[in-house]
């Protein structure tokens, strides 16, 4: 019954977009409270696609779980190869939410312009399917452009739009997917604290504040975040020779606990 | 003196390299500074040509009065008053690097600001003989359409030309033109012609081309005519109470903003269709006597009443006159064109010294129908009638660091006042105050007025406005403002008296040259009416806005610029949310021809209450501020190409694309409304604008 109802609210709350606002998509910017247009890993693809091209080759992989619900889950996995100043990078996320099931791939190129500016576009495919016979599937096309500056040794600027054009997935009745605009800089308190924050806007939800701090010390990471969405969240991160791994998890007011690990390695 | 050349020798050594910049930059970045914040209308097309008018004549700074270095765009109040004082103390400025012995000015603002000013006298005296030779010409002409077409030419493309029904009569383009002649600071005449898109171009109402003409002459400074103006001229006194045909800028985030500094006669190079004067204004320079005098007669919009039989040529009354007009797109708007005769004959004496000025400005109207208000008891005490008159008494004094400022004006209706003074303050090398009352009673005249205030009518206002500039650190700023007003008398959407308060705030962090980011912050309180069944109370409405903005200048011709805006708007039965976020890139690269920006911005606001403003890169004098009322994308890219030194063109594409309510079908949905709307989510807007120069 308690499944049910969370059910019920996270359908109140997010039904309307979670086709296409995915989740936070990595554990690293889950413990940030969601922070992440500015973070550089290979989730990067979807969050900034910019800030791949400051990324070294590398594959992650992503698993998560929204509000301990086993039909609320996602994985996603990502790689990044650099050539010069260019970066190629992969993707391909699956989310599945009851009968609804969600397949994206991605392609993207990310450039350096300049030592402190890149720019990057990530071409996707989006698969809706739902075992529901009232839903049609519903494939689409979109894109997202993400650019990404270093203002000086402490201050970073990224930006990225996502599906801008708001792609359709089906005719009748008409539904597109969503647009998602994120703002965010980060800046380097001190040696090993860093200072993240986002402001997201999408098409189906308020403008949103997510901001965190990490804390590095030899290969330990400690995060520590919160949006206003009602989340709080924490995460750790772990690193060692060319392996690392991030758990993160958050807390939201109404519709519990959600748990998130990356696998990474760097080659 | 010794220490004064050894101080200047040290700044000559480090001193700065100005990068040159093109007008055209120059003036849309100070178009920028000056209208991003004001929600109130810009004259642009007056602005930028006042502006362009000090980038080819730049003014001696050891010569120009009080009155000129107020009147400055590129200087603030603080920044004359500084000068003013150094110039008392220690003379003449020896170089424009003295001024970075003075506090309001830093290495930036003096590079900016060395474009526009000198401190030698290289003043060209006035020789008929080097007119032609020495002067400039300057052609420009403006083309832009929208996509889709609006629902009035669509009607137009379907029925016959006699049909009864409302429709726009020309074409979708709009189109102005633009001449001009300079001889320096002495000499200028220009034409201006424009039409609307919707209005006949050569045919039919406007059998000779354009919809509107306008022809300028000016001399200034020659002998003792300080300013001769012949044809169409604008004329602007004191604190904007008495006789002012311009706009002026509201509150905005130049908190000294809430100082006039109006000096006189002057071009009419506009393209407002009212607002100006037509005739001949002389004023004459008799040592530290100047008096003028002007007469003017033109025809004017406003809105005919026929009361009695509808078969009347004539109207009884006009229940309004534009000042501000200029659409003549149906039959409708046409009869309302020019219906108004409109007389108008003034005189203005001034006197000057070394503290500042003093005068009087007084001037009559007569029009030939009466302009009779709707029968609304908000309008109770408006004026009625065609004839009235205005006289009012200015200053504008400078006392050490102290500039006081103000007038008080009486117009003949119900022999009502209005009152305006003020005080700017530089009271330490990191604080700047300003301080203005008001008090404008509910029968003045608002008719070509432009007094500040929480409506720029200077009619049922009192209020006090405080402005503040603190320099907290050598890189972070603090400024704003807090106004309290009141208005004794029933406005529009509010059936009692009422009050209200706007506190308006900014932080802003300046590093260094390349990087500037500042935190703004407004809230806004005003009663309007709320209740049912016609029994209205008044009820609060809040307005609550935030604003992040960061520019970078990431490296040389290369800006990149990105904002959040977002408000709340709070009244008794409802809140509502707004939000915009937009990415800028700016492509200018040094010593190129080409020049490139563009914008990605998405808003989402739930209602008209909480829309944005935006400032946008157009081509100069085209009209930069974007309405974000809506929910969806805007997006433009912008380009100029100097072909040749002497010829320019401007590219630009622009689109909106709205979002349709969850529950409506997009198909259905339309923007805008009326005769304007269009079918669809998508506006396009194409510009395509030139300029010939002959130097």
């Amino acid at each position: 019954m308690n499944r049910l109802a969370i059910l019920f609210l996270i359908s109140i709350f997010y039904f309307e977009s979670i086709a296409v606002q995915p989740p936070v998509n990595n554990a690293s910017a889950l413990g940030l409270g969601g922070a992440s247009a500015t973070y550089n890993n290979p989730f990067a693809i979807e969050n900034n696609v910019g800030i791949l091209a400051f990324n070294e080759n590398g594959v992650s992989f992503n698993g998560q779980n929204r509000y301990g619900l086993s039909e609320y889950s996602q994985l996603s996995l990502c790689g990044t190869m650099s050539i010069n100043n260019t970066t190629l990078g992969i993707a391909y996320h699956n989310s599945p939410l009851a009968d609804l099931s969600i397949q994206k791939y991605q392609l993207a190129i990310a450039k350096k312009l300049m030592d402190d500016l890149s720019v990057g576009i990530a071409l996707n495919y989006h698969q809706h399917s739902s075992t529901n016979s009232y839903y049609k599937r519903g494939d689409a096309f979109s894109f997202n452009l993400g650019m990404y500056y270093q203002v000086n040794d402490k201050l970073n600027f990224g930006f990225q739009a996502f599906n801008p054009n708001r792609s359709k997935i089906i005719d009748l009745p008409l539904e597109r997917l969503d647009a998602m605009y994120r703002l965010g800089t980060d800046y380097l308190l001190s040696e090993n604290i860093t200072l993240y924050s986002d402001l997201v806007q999408s098409t189906s939800q308020n403008l949103s504040f997510h901001g965190g701090l990490e804390v590095q010390k030899n290969q330990f990471k400690v995060r520590g975040g919160f949006n206003t969405n009602q989340e709080i969240a924490l995460g750790l991160g772990y690193e060692k020779n060319q392996f690392s791994f991030d758990v993160g998890t958050s807390y939201h007011n109404v519709l519990g606990v959600s748990p998130s690990i990356n696998l990474n390695y760097a080659f | 003196m010794l220490f004064r050349i050894l101080l200047l020798g040290s700044l000559f050594i480090i001193g700065f390299k100005v990068q040159a910049q093109t007008e055209n930059e120059l003036v849309n970045e100070y178009i920028e500074r000056y209208i991003e914040n004001t929600t109130d209308e810009v004259d642009i097309q007056q602005f930028a040509s006042d502006l362009l008018y000090y980038f080819k004549h730049p003014f001696n700074i050891n010569k120009a009065d009080a009155t000129e270095l107020f009147q400055a765009p590129f200087l603030t109040e603080f920044q004359a008053l500084e000068i003013i004082q150094h110039r008392k103390k220690f003379g003449d400025f020896i170089s424009i690097y003295e001024l970075q012995v003075l506090n309001s000015f830093t290495v930036q603002e003096i590079k900016d600001v060395s474009l526009f000013i000198r401190v030698s006298s290289l003043d060209v005296s006035f020789n008929p003989k080097d007119i032609w030779q020495k002067g400039e010409h300057q052609l420009m002409t403006l083309v832009e359409t929208t996509t889709p077409k609006n629902k009035g030419f669509k009607i137009r493309d379907t029925i016959s030309d006699n049909s009864d029904i409302n429709y726009y009569q020309g074409s979708p383009l709009y189109t102005n033109l633009r001449y001009r002649f300079d001889y320096e600071r002495h000499l200028g005449f220009g034409l201006n012609a424009e039409k609307d898109a919707g209005e006949e171009f050569f045919k039919n109402s406007n059998s000779n081309g354009y919809d509107y003409y306008s022809f300028y002459f000016s001399m200034n400074d020659v002998g003792k005519i300080k300013t001769l103006n012949l044809g169409d001229f604008q004329a602007n006194f004191g604190q904007g109470l008495t006789l002012s045909t311009g706009l002026a800028f509201g509150k905005s985030s130049i908190v000294t903003n809430a100082k006039r500094n109006f000096n006189g006669f002057g071009a009419y190079r506009s393209l407002r269709e009212n607002a100006y004067l037509r005739g001949g204004a002389l004023a004459l320079s008799l040592n530290k006597l100047d008096i003028g005098l002007f007469a003017s007669i033109k025809k004017i919009d406003g809105n005919a009443v026929f009361e009695n039989d509808s078969a009347d040529t004539e109207p009884d009354y006009l229940s309004s006159i534009q000042e501000d007009g200029g659409l003549h797109r149906t039959q409708s708007e046409l009869l309302d064109k020019r219906i108004q005769n409109d007389f108008q004959t003034g005189f203005f004496v001034e006197y000057k010294s070394k503290l500042g000025k003093i005068g009087s400005i007084s001037y009559l109207r007569k029009m030939e129908f009466p302009l009779i208000k709707s029968n609304n008891p908000y309008n109770a005490f408006n004026f009625s009638g065609n004839e009235y008159q205005k006289t009012g008494i200015y200053y504008d004094f400078v006392l050490k660091n102290f500039n006081l400022f103000g007038e008080s004006s009486i117009s003949s209706f119900n022999t009502s006042f209005a009152h305006v003074h003020g005080a700017l303050f530089s009271l330490s090398r990191n604080v700047d105050l300003s301080m203005v009352y008001r008090n404008y009673s509910k029968s003045f005249i608002t008719l070509q007025t432009n007094g500040f205030g929480e409506n720029s009518s200077a009619s049922n206002e009192e209020g006090i406005y405080s402005g503040f500039q603190i320099t907290v650190h050598k890189h972070v700023k603090l400024l704003g403002y807090y106004d309290l007003f009141k208005s004794p008398w029933l406005k529009f959407n509010a059936d009692a008296p009422s009050r209200g308060n706007d506190f308006w705030a900014e932080l802003n962090y300046k590093p260094n040259k390349q990087f500037n980011a500042y935190y703004r912050y407004r809230t806004e309180t005003k009663q309007s009416n709320f209740g049912e069944n016609n029994v209205s109370q008044l009820q609060n409405n809040t307005l609550i806005r935030h604003r992040i903005n960061t520019q970078f200048k990431i490296a040389k011709g290369i800006e990149l610029r990105n904002r959040v805006e977002w408000n709340r708007n709070i009244s008794e039965s409802s809140s509502t949310f707004g939000s915009l976020i937009y990415q800028d890139i700016i492509y200018k690269p040094f010593g190129k021809n080409f020049h490139l920006s563009g914008r990605i911005a998405y808003s989402k606001i739930e209602s008209f209450a909480n829309r944005i403003y935006s400032f946008e890169q157009v081509p100069l004098y085209d009209y930069p501020m974007h309405t974000h009322s809506y929910n969806g994308l805007r997006y433009y890219l912008a380009s100029r190409i100097k072909v040749s030194p002497r010829l320019d063109i401007w590219l630009r594409y622009a689109s909106s694309v709205h979002e349709a309510p969850i529950n409506s079908l997009e198909d259905n949905y339309c923007i805008g409304s009326g005769l304007a709307e269009i079918v669809g989510t998508a506006k396009n807007t194409y510009t395509f604008q030139l300029r010939y120069s002959i130097p």
